[in-house]
């Protein structure tokens, strides 16, 4: 009899226990309204714009990928070129790092880069699935190989963050893992986030349209699906806290419409992996103090995007248009301290500064 | 809302050969190790991986060595009776227009196994800009381990005839920014 109740109440307290487990996921999907929408005078807008104009003469930009300050530094990588420009804030030319090519050093294919706290810089090379290292000044360093595991062989990295235990999080462009931890030398780890959604090989895929950041404040990180737009919070260990989104019509509709058409096209049975992605919502940025800011993309290009804010929990704030950007597509944004940089579907570069609407 | 891209791997042909293998167990690795005992396995074709010059006739009767000494050389290996080899045919347009300025210091060599009409046809479209090579023998497939399946091959060999970029992509704009590089390079 006591072995018996013994193991009811281990039973009870597993129970319990993921119960708790399961309720401490938030989910705060298609929020409708906007808890601050009315309240206008805590709204936050952009002032002091700024166009970067890199000086042509040396560096002409081709396929603009992602934009770094780093102190009095301006880092433009170039997917295309493979190549990392540096300007100065007056856009002057410095010196570019990487260079085309498959040896020590060379860049095939980038896709993301980030500059670590001591200054050094790491950039994922996606097809070759390696990390290229390199000093502030641009000398190589050395290479890291991404040991992916078996099971997402087809996959190449695409986002990469850095944790001060030098570990790295790696997102993909396509695979059945959203975010893995690797260590330094490129050994895997362990998953963080599964995707959900099945992965047909051969056969038509949507791509995972992912993008990781780290929160400030808290050091949670943050993924985001630039064709769902739902984010998820997960915590310093991996666990999902909090998954949310905002509802709008328009994207609603345009999401289920893609979908439609890739069920579709999986019908005709094609040779190979093919990646379809779809950018319906802009890279979403966070600010110092952790609020959460993304773009809604528009067809056309008459109509304003509107900016979607929430707060480091999730709660969707409010939405307003930025008059600035009347008639540019801003797909790509990001936040070094007070500086905001965004980047138009034009591969135009906007430095603005953050300040409360009035 | 925009598509951004469509993109098609290479790692396919691996994983149809490992179910088959696993459908057909011993039997295919019995094949395999006949074939391979009549074969002389190639080097691997790596990075970095020095080539011996090889002499061939092209189309026109012509004899060029692959890889030239002193010339960056661009193989691309086909398939004309190929789909989406076809279509990858007028990204190579797009990278000969863009190699317009340097195109003298750059050996093009574009070749196919197919004794076919419509790749000599070819010959009138790329005129003298691109060698054409009909390697019925499948010797160049052999020396720089190219088996036809889905993929195309392209192959970049620097002045000391170094294997510098292996890919089964072809981005025009890329390209001729590594053949650039190992053009000014020494």
């Amino acid at each position: 009899m006591r072995i018996k109740k013994g193991k009811r109440i281990i039973f009870c307290f597993f129970y319990l226990f993921s119960c708790f487990l399961l309720f401490s996921q938030e989910i705060k999907i298609n929020q409708k309204e906007g808890i601050l929408q009315e309240k206008i005078r805590d709204h936050i807008t952009f002032h002091k714009f700024k166009k970067f104009q890199p000086d042509l003469s040396q560096a002409v930009i081709s396929r603009l990928t992602k934009v770094i300050i780093h102190r009095d530094r301006v880092f433009i990588l170039d997917k295309r070129q493979a190549r990392i420009f540096v300007f100065d804030k007056r856009a002057n030319y410095l010196y570019s790092i990487g260079r085309p090519g498959q040896g020590p050093g060379d860049l095939e294919y980038p896709d993301d880069f980030i500059i670590s706290e001591e200054g050094t810089l790491f950039v994922v090379n996606s097809m070759a699935k390696r990390i290229e290292v390199f000093s502030i000044k641009g000398d190589f360093q050395r290479r890291i190989e991404l040991v992916l595991p078996e099971e997402i062989f087809y996959s190449n990295p695409s986002c990469l963050l850095i944790n001060s235990n030098k570990q790295f999080f790696i997102a993909y462009s396509l695979s059945s893992h959203l975010i893995d931890l690797y260590d330094y030398q490129g050994n895997y780890i362990r998953n963080l986030l599964k995707r959900e959604e099945p992965i047909l090989i051969p056969g038509q895929n949507l791509g995972n349209s992912s993008q990781i950041l780290f929160f400030n404040k808290s050091n949670k990180i943050l993924h985001f699906n630039h064709f769902s737009g739902i984010f998820t919070i997960l915590s310093k260990k991996g666990e999902v806290e909090t998954v949310f989104s905002a509802f709008d019509k328009a994207h609603a509709r345009d999401v289920t419409r893609i979908k439609r058409s890739l069920e579709e096209k999986r019908r005709t049975k094609k040779p190979g992996i093919r990646i379809s992605d779809y950018q319906i919502w802009s890279n979403c940025w966070i600010d110092k103090n952790d609020i959460i800011y993304v773009f809604l993309m528009f067809k056309n290009k008459d109509e304003s995007q509107q900016m979607f804010v929430f707060s480091p929990e999730g709660t969707f704030l409010y939405r307003i248009t930025i008059p600035y950007f009347k008639g540019i597509r801003i797909d790509k944004a990001f936040c070094y301290g007070d500086d905001s940089v965004f980047i138009s579907r034009d591969h135009e570069i906007f430095i603005a500064k953050k300040r409360r609407a009035k | 809302m925009y598509e951004r891209s469509e993109r098609k791997f290479s790692h396919l042909g691996v994983l149809i050969l490992s179910k088959k293998v696993k459908i057909l167990g011993g039997l295919i690795i019995l094949i395999n190790i006949s074939l391979n005992s009549k074969v002389p396995n190639p080097q691997k074709l790596v990075y970095g991986s020095f080539i011996n010059q090889t002499s061939i006739t092209n189309i026109e009767g012509k004899e060029i060595s692959i890889p030239q000494e002193g010339f960056v050389t661009l193989l691309f290996f086909f398939n004309i009776n190929h789909t989406s080899h076809k279509r990858i045919l007028t990204e190579f347009d797009f990278l000969l227009m863009n190699l317009k300025k340097i195109d003298d210091r750059v050996k093009l060599i574009g070749i196919s196994s197919d004794k076919n009409e419509k790749f000599k046809e070819l010959k009138n479209i790329y005129n003298n800009r691109l060698h054409l090579v009909n390697d019925t023998e499948t010797k160049l497939y052999k020396i720089f381990n190219y088996s036809c399946g889905n993929c195309i091959k392209i192959i970049i060999i620097d002045k000391n005839c170094i294997v510098r970029y292996l890919s089964s992509s072809l981005d025009p704009i890329f390209l001729r920014e590594i053949i650039r590089r190992y053009i000014n390079e020494n």
